[in-house]
């Protein structure tokens, strides 16, 4: 059985029970009563958030904590589905002892949650103990106040976490508050910007934020995920205290638990040790080329399989065991990768990152919660110049010297570059004492960038032959390699009808590609042929650049109202060279402009018969708020007239 | 409208006819089959399997999956698996990781194995102690579990082989034994045994030409299939499933004798209409309501009564976001079981809707029966198949007396079609009408072209400096091609309708939408209409050149069929019969002439008709371009001359308009 299936059967259980009227808790009364109005019309959000509210209260030993939820939503619409439910997530160190649903429709006595309790798992992780608390409500409709309320004791394997202040509809209140033992203190930090100072009375602490407003999903827009406010906390026990639950006073000290974890898991054993030695083998004597041999052997041999349960979510298996077994997660390829080095005479460290979140750790709160993912840092030869094709991939951390980040568990990223989700994250880097946090390089156009070379000859019948070649690098590479992983047969399909964009009524003749080049590139070549008459030269001229402009990504601005953002700086060249052309074919006129952040650029010569032109486009910025918007539209606008020119065919 | 042939997508086949599973204990061929493990080597011919992506095998191929499953046991089922597969890519090794459906958990498994072999010799053995056990539901009373392993050491050019025999006691009343995968199979055996007490059949699909061989035994079924490529994707092809060679494996409800089946629904169908339709004084107020001229000749009478339907009866399937933001809901008010409170409320939804119809019709006199279809964008009705569920439409067919017992006319109440035509996923392909007598089969024809209909005027100009271009369009749509846009952008809040109308009007480009409107959104009787007012922000024209070219195509280009592959295995098929008109105004930018006329182009055949004209006028040119497809379906004989067809308008759609500078070069 499906999990959707197995999560609809689950609700359709709950719905064969008619509701049950009960009364209000509370804390539901006070903000039934202070309900605002329902706007009149159409509303541009269907439900607000009256109440988000979590309340912890930590056990004398810091050892369990009582967790409390509460939630009220107000329907704003009818035109929402009458059965509504809300999910608490729990995992294998979290027992819900109590979870409750309340529906007050308008002017109608309050209604109790139909079914019983239900959990669902709704990950997609392979393994996972990660679940679902579901509660269920009724007949909900425009006026509905709905409430729910759920209560657990968890076992945290730490002191601390990272909360969002931030739901998917407006919000009046959200609120984290805390009960800590006598003589513990908390740390905390807000992420993303400025967030109010807590309020204290005795050992709670409360922290709350008014009147959010979630950003909508836009093209080349900013990930709901990436905004609004998130608070880092750690709680902090009395000095000299031992406590049940490691607390983390600093990075170092998180980081000296998590190595504990780590500890002996990378040490390489005969399998890998020849699996390394073969690897190197048949790598040349540069560092980075070994390096890559080493990653890849993770990174290519080990297929990707999530296990997330219990402690399992932060401790890898043996090395030993995955690369027996030739299956694992991030931090079971990473440790292996580690085991690959030490095999290979390179030292490593472990590395914690978020990978889908950004800004999610805080300099002086150190907390579990700000990472999901695991890469590995390896300690760069210190008498070795790195070379500059992985400048974007090295970080200088003081006392480790220079670490090449690398990700095996991306098995399309390229080791020595730095796929797109890591680029510009903070990190923190664990050593044998401790560890520190770190920023992930940003990324430039000279990484991420597309080379294409497109050698045009026209015969005299007026047909004309071009051959294309286009090397990807960095992130597009990425996409290319993934997609081609998926299908050949659609990716070959989907570069084939860019083509014929470009050169419209062109005929394919054949098609190539090499996945990883020596140097990482994707390449693809393609041999085309233009019928005489066909569109793409009508009128007797041809695109010198056609399809140039289809790398730049555009987006209406005129009523936008979020930044654009770009995943990646982007470099594109195009090199063009056109032979067989009439002597008075005429050689169009080079252009140049350049802006905060990105250059443009085209320029010709003449070469015996043949024209050749270069046109670039550098774009290194990746985020336009709406006031540079203008600065958009110029970028966009001379990149497109600078790729526009055409070369007459005939006389 | 006659019920013509040409456009049957599905083999119209005889109602009743649908295999059973034998029950007798006489001698029959035997199905059995022993499902254990296989080989612990990589035989010869396993170890020369090699990718080919050309014929999807890029990930991997699947040597043997075989099942056998037994309902006829005391209390619930038993199934014994095995897969045997060659691992070709990375992305070919999560075949290894194996999850056994056991409910209730590892008490539910009775035997397992697993193992990996190695391209070297080498095997690597899953053994059952090792799978895990992962929740997927728990209530206070159930819990519903799944067991997972992952086989070790799975590299490219591996053989996995894993099997288990698992217990449970829930019933599966149908499902679908899909033969053709997205990889490659070479041997796929399947053994159902069902339970005695009840009526079991099965219905073989899209296997014809395929090695694919279905034996009866005593009790018990076997399915063997060998050699099935995937099913490729092309564009416009049917439902993936209605592609794909399936069995598909079922039991009838005991009170049905299977030999009878539609007869008998048809006829409790009949019956059951009679019953909502009660005794007749609600249907006959709704008549008397619609003043209709009582002399008039039966057809005008139908006529104005399904006319009176579509402008009085509320779709309640069909409200705007506007309607259910003001309280209107989906349901109608009073008794559900009859059809006054429907016609009393004038509203219903399009079951209750058609049902009332088919009484208006049988109180004015017509021969009207109910007619379900199914939706074939997703998929085909299949008489051989002795199961309800198959149906999305519900319509009304009407029979005039002294027309040919074949010729009805099929309504469809409350869709906002007009009379005679029915929304075009209904046509096309087999429906099943009930009529007092039993079952018949029909094919509902899609609408004429010119009912489906698109007109689009656009007017182009350069703003200043020529920097960008300023375009003006707006399109009508009649039919098919507009009922369904109409119906989706008012279920839409106006934000999202705004938002999508702006999509719409801008196509795929960049361009800033100026303003876009849908004039007639809520009146039904009018055509959708949509107008665009765009700024591209761009253009080409540059103060260097001496000639200019413009393409036609834009944001304001109807969606046109392109067919670049040469070869077909699956049949074309398209929505709807249509005729897309497009005319374009352009003016020259500044400082330029246009070059003159083109010539013009003109193509048709039994594909449709296509013309393009270009004019060049004193301001600029005038466009027009007309293209009709004329057929529903289109086999893979037929392939190539749709391919030639299309390529014709491909190659003048991207016909470009030339300009020239007035005197020359600049």
């Amino acid at each position: 059985m499906s999990r959707a299936a197995a999560a609809a059967g689950a609700l359709v259980v709950l719905l064969s029970t008619g509701p049950v009227y009960a009364g209000l808790p509370d804390w539901a009364k006070e903000i039934a009563a202070d309900a605002p109005e329902i706007p009149d019309g159409i509303p541009e959000w269907r439900a607000r958030v009256l109440l988000e509210e979590s309340h912890v209260e930590v056990a004398a030993d810091g050892a369990s904590w009582r967790i409390r939820e509460r939630l009220a939503l107000q329907y704003l619409s009818n035109r929402v589905e009458d059965v509504q439910y809300h999910l608490f997530d729990f995992d294998d160190t979290i027992k819900v002892k109590r979870s409750k649903g309340w529906h007050l429709p308008p002017g109608e006595r309050a209604q109790r949650n139909v079914g019983g309790a239900v959990d669902i798992t709704l990950s997609d992780d392979f393994l996972t103990d990660a679940k679902e608390r579901a509660v269920v409500l009724a007949n909900v409709r425009k006026g509905s106040l709905v409430f729910y309320e759920f209560e657990a004791e968890g076992k945290p394997y730490a002191s601390g976490d990272v909360i969002p202040f931030s739901t998917d509809e407006p919000a009046s209140v959200i609120r984290w508050s805390v009960d800590l033992p006598p003589g513990w203190a908390l740390r905390h930090a807000w992420l993303r910007g400025a967030g109010p100072e807590p309020v204290r009375s005795g050992s709670n602490w409360a922290f709350e934020v008014r009147d959010t407003v979630p950003i909508k999903e836009e093209k080349l827009g900013p990930a709901p995920g990436n905004t609004g406010l998130r608070l880092a906390v750690g709680l902090i026990p009395p000095a000299g205290t031992s406590p049940a639950v490691p607390a983390f006073s600093d990075w170092s000290a998180l980081g000296r638990w998590w190595g504990s974890l780590l500890e002996g898991r990378d040490t390489p054993d005969d399998a890998i040790r020849k699996a390394a030695s073969a690897a190197l083998a048949s790598a040349g004597t540069a560092p980075l080329d070994r390096i890559r041999a080493l990653a890849k052997v993770a990174r290519d041999r080990v297929r990707y399989l999530a296990r997330e349960v219990g402690i399992g979510g932060y401790q890898p298996h043996p090395a030993s065991s995955v690369m027996s077994d030739l299956y694992g997660d991030c931090k079971d390829k990473g440790t292996l990768f580690r085991a690959l080095l030490a095999a290979g005479g390179y030292s490593s460290f472990a590395i914690a990152v978020n990978a889908t979140l950004e800004q999610t750790i805080a300099d002086d709160v150190a907390t579990l919660g700000s990472f999901n993912h695991f890469i590995v840092g390896v300690a760069w030869p210190p008498d070795v110049p790195p070379p500059s094709e992985i400048a974007s991939a090295i970080v200088e951390v003081p006392s480790l010297g220079r670490l090449l980040i690398v990700d095996v568990t991306d098995e399309y990223a390229w080791p020595g570059t730095l796929p797109p989700y890591l680029a510009g994250h903070r990190a923190f880097v664990m050593t044998h004492d401790g560890g520190t946090v770190i920023t992930l390089p940003p990324g430039n156009p000279s990484d991420d960038r597309v080379v294409q070379k497109a050698s045009t000859t026209v015969e005299a019948s007026g047909w004309v032959e071009v051959k294309l070649e286009i090397a990807r690098f960095g992130a597009p590479a990425e996409a290319a390699r993934a997609e081609r992983a998926a299908s050949i047969v659609d990716r070959r399909h989907d570069v084939e009808d860019d083509v014929r964009r470009a050169w419209p009524g062109a005929n394919v003749k054949d098609y190539a590609a090499v996945t990883e080049r020596t140097d990482g590139a994707y390449v693809e070549t393609l041999t085309l042929e233009i019928p005489a008459g066909s569109a793409a030269i009508q009128d007797g001229a041809l695109a010198v650049f056609a399809g140039a402009s289809m790398g730049v990504q555009r987006v209406p601005t005129s009523r936008r109202r979020v930044d654009v953002v770009y995943e990646t700086p982007l470099s594109l060249t195009y090199d063009a060279t056109l032979s067989g052309l009439p002597a008075a074919s005429a050689m169009p006129a080079g252009q140049e402009a350049t802006g905060n952040g990105w250059r443009v650029a085209s320029k010709f010569d003449r070469s015996g018969g043949a024209i050749h032109g270069v046109w670039t486009f550098e774009r290194a910025r990746t985020r336009f708020a709406p006031g540079e918007f203008p600065e958009l539209k110029t970028m966009w606008s001379a990149a497109l007239r600078a790729a526009s020119p055409t070369i007459r065919l005939t006389p | 409208v006659n019920l013509r042939r040409p456009f049957v997508l599905f083999a119209v086949a005889i109602l009743s006819a649908a295999p059973g599973i034998a029950k007798s204990r006489h001698a029959a061929p035997s199905t059995a089959i022993e499902i254990a493990p296989g080989p612990t080597v990589i035989s010869p011919e396993e170890a020369a399997i090699a990718p080919d992506p050309a014929a999807g095998s890029q990930h991997g191929v699947v040597l043997i999956e075989e099942t056998e499953r037994n309902d006829d046991l005391l209390s619930g089922w038993q199934i014994s698996y095995h897969l045997r597969a060659k691992i070709l890519s990375a992305e070919g090794r999560s075949l290894a990781d194996a999850e056994i459906p056991v409910a209730k958990g590892k008490a539910g498994l009775k035997t397992w194995w697993g193992r990996t072999l190695l391209p070297d010799g080498r095997v690597l053995e899953l053994s059952q102690d090792e799978l895990k056990t992962q929740s997927l539901v728990k209530t206070s009373s159930k819990e519903v579990v799944t067991l997972k392993g992952a086989l070790p050491g799975v590299v490219p050019g591996c053989v996995i082989d894993y099997g288990y025999t698992i217990r449970g006691d829930d019933f599966l009343a149908i499902w679908p034994l899909t033969l053709q995968r997205i990889w490659p199979v070479r041997l796929i055996r399947y053994r159902w045994v069902p339970n005695r007490e009840i009526h079991a059949a099965f219905l073989k699909s899209q296997t014809d030409g395929k090695d694919v061989t279905i034996t009866q035994g005593s009790g018990s079924i076997l399915v063997v299939a060998r050699n099935l490529l995937p099913v490729p994707e092309e564009p416009y092809m049917p439902p993936i499933d209605e592609t794909r060679a399936t069995v598909t494996l079922y039991y009838i409800p005991y009170y049905v004798d299977p030999e009878m089946f539609w007869r008998t629904e048809s006829i409790w169908l009949d019956k059951g209409l009679k019953r909502y339709l009660g005794d007749g004084e609600a249907v006959k107020k709704t008549i008397e309501a619609m003043e209709i001229p009582k002399d008039a000749p039966l057809r005008d009478k139908l006529k104005a009564a399904y006319d009176w339907f579509e402008a009085h009866m509320k779709n309640t399937g069909r409200l705007s976001a506007e309607e259910v933001e003001q309280g209107d809901r989906a349901e109608t008010p009073g008794d559900n079981d009859t059809v006054r409170s429907v016609l009393e409320w004038r509203r219903g939804n399009a079951s209750e809707l058609n049902y009332a119809f088919a009484g208006v019709a049988r109180r004015l006199g017509a021969d009207a029966d109910l007619v379900f279809a199914s939706d074939r964008s997703s998929s085909y009705f299949k008489p051989g198949l002795k199961y309800l569920g198959q149906f999305a439409y519900v319509m009304v067919a009407l029979h005039f007396p002294g027309d040919p017992k074949e010729t009805v006319t099929v309504l469809a109440a409350g869709s906002g079609y007009p009379y005679g035509d029915v929304p075009w996923r209904a046509t096309g392909a087999e429906a099943l009408r009930c009529t007092s007598e039993g079952p018949e089969s029909i094919v509902i024809p899609p609408a004429p072209p010119e009912r489906s209909a698109t007109d689009t005027h656009v007017t182009i100009s350069f703003g200043e400096d020529d920097e960008t271009m300023l375009v003006k369009w707006s399109r009508t749509a009649l039919g098919d091609a507009g009922i369904g846009g109409r119906r989706y952008l008012r279920q839409l809040d106006p934000v999202e309708r705004k938002k999508d109308l702006e999509g719409r009007c801008r196509g795929n480009s960049a361009a800033e939408v100026i303003s876009a409107d849908l004039p007639d959104l809520d009146d039904a009787a009018k055509p959708l209409r949509m107008t665009c007012d765009l700024d591209t922000g761009t253009s080409d024209v540059t103060p260097e050149i001496a000639r200019y070219a413009l393409p036609l195509t834009g944001p304001w280009w109807p969606e046109t069929p392109v067919f670049p592959s040469e070869t077909r295995v699956n049949p074309v098929v398209f929505e709807y019969p249509k005729t897309d008109t497009v005319s374009i105004d352009v003016t020259s930018p500044a400082g330029f002439v246009p070059k003159g006329d083109l010539p013009p182009v003109h193509a048709d055949n039994q594909m449709g008709h296509y013309a393009l004209n270009v004019t060049a006028t004193a301001t600029g040119y005038h466009v027009v371009r007309t293209l009709t497809i004329l057929p529903l379906i289109v086999r893979p004989p037929g392939y190539p001359e749709l391919r030639r067809f299309f390529e014709v308008v491909d190659r003048y759609d991207k016909t470009t308009l030339p300009f020239e500078r007035h005197g020359g070069a600049p």
